[in-house]
């Protein structure tokens, strides 16, 4: 079984609990990701959109495409984008090998991505291909801490975290600027752990 | 910076005393949540922080205390107490993160998990300390760290500044 595969079946079993898993994460920072994603214009790409959760935290009547590389996940969240009052397709895809056109979104979504995505930079630099010129990537996403204790911390924990779920010392904003891009706002949500990132191509 | 974590948790015990029963999602019976919950959610519920430290770090010494004897070398007591702390930790973890999402949970639980387990563990092989004595000192341990983390949280809290490259500041 390849690598992605791996990441893949790994994901699928999580479907089963991952609305009850992520339901603390959902009351405690709904809010949160509600003001930012208001901020999502034009065409819109949602990626691992999971099982769709994030999906009412959206503002109605958007243009937009939810993808995942799950096909459990995938299954769960069509249901959920029935309920969304606009225009919402859920597609099975890979972020690191999107079959979008280039520079076809105005704007793309992130919700706890890439803490999970296997090449995060390669993902990113998909993102990056595929959003416009002027177009904007919005991002709620957990990253190491810069703290040296509480880094190694989290560099202990993964290992047993990532068997289930996500990567926990992923340094995302490093990544982000290493795809090519240019973060234009970042705020610490909970310590510098929990993050919202605006960012520019 | 301190400052500005000391006010910020001030504030928010003060409001959280006089915060709206309708904000409060554990009382309330509605469907939508993230409704209820939306704008204040952060803030209303880092009380749960509190309790989950509280009892990772209590918990954790009253296992010490009943499972390390007292002849047991110093060094091993410390050991085993901290990783009785990680499993006391993950079982706590696992329910108060549905609750108020992992992060607040694990990453003040882990320090206060692992201290109490440490502390408890030298203290038994040290002198053999009562229950009591072991879960005061767990609770001392965890309330502390939690109030550490908060503070710690609140001076990082918000915009952070980025120069012209966008590179943090």
């Amino acid at each position: 079984m390849t690598e992605i595969q791996d990441h893949i079946e790994k994901w699928n079993k999580a479907a089963r609990t991952f609305d009850w898993m992520n339901s603390g994460v959902e009351r405690r920072y709904g809010g949160y990701k509600r003001a930012l994603f208001a901020k999502s214009r034009g065409k819109v790409m949602l990626v691992a959109a999971g099982t769709g959760l994030d999906f009412p935290l959206f503002p109605p009547d958007l243009d937009m495409v939810a993808i995942d590389f799950s096909p459990e996940m995938v299954g769960r969240a069509k249901l959920k984008a029935a309920q969304y009052p606009g225009r919402l397709e859920v597609v099975e895809a890979d972020v690191q090998d999107l079959k979008f056109s280039d520079e076809s979104f105005d704007t793309v979504v992130t919700s706890c991505t890439f803490c999970s995505v296997p090449d995060p930079v390669q993902g990113l630099k998909e993102i990056h291909r595929v959003l416009k010129p002027d177009g904007q990537m919005l991002m709620f996403e957990h990253v190491r801490p810069g703290n040296f204790l509480l880094g190694a911390m989290m560099d202990v924990m993964t290992p047993i975290f990532s068997k289930a779920g996500p990567e926990l010392n992923r340094p995302t904003a490093d990544n982000i600027r290493r795809a090519g891009f240019r973060i234009t706002r970042e705020f610490n949500v909970y310590l510098d752990m929990v993050k919202l990132f605006e960012v520019a191509k | 910076m301190i400052w500005k974590g000391c006010y910020s948790e001030l504030l928010w015990v003060s409001t959280s005393l006089r915060v709206d029963r309708k904000d409060i999602f554990i009382f309330s019976r509605q469907a939508d949540t993230l409704t209820v919950m939306e704008g204040n959610a952060a803030w209303s519920l880092r009380w749960v922080d509190y309790v989950s430290t509280l009892l990772a770090a209590g918990v954790t010494a009253g296992v010490v205390r009943l499972l390390i004897p007292s002849h047991w070398p110093a060094l091993v007591g410390m050991i085993l107490g901290m990783l009785l702390g990680m499993v006391v930790l993950l079982i706590i973890f696992l329910g108060f993160s549905l609750l108020a999402g992992p992060f607040g949970i694990l990453m003040p639980g882990m320090p206060a998990a692992m201290i109490a387990g440490m502390v408890c563990g030298m203290m038994m092989t040290a002198q053999k300390a009562s229950l009591l004595d072991a879960l005061i000192v767990g609770a001392l341990i965890g309330l502390g760290t939690a109030a550490v983390f908060h503070l710690y949280d609140w001076s990082l809290h918000g915009e952070v500044s980025q120069d012209d490259t966008g590179r943090e500041a």
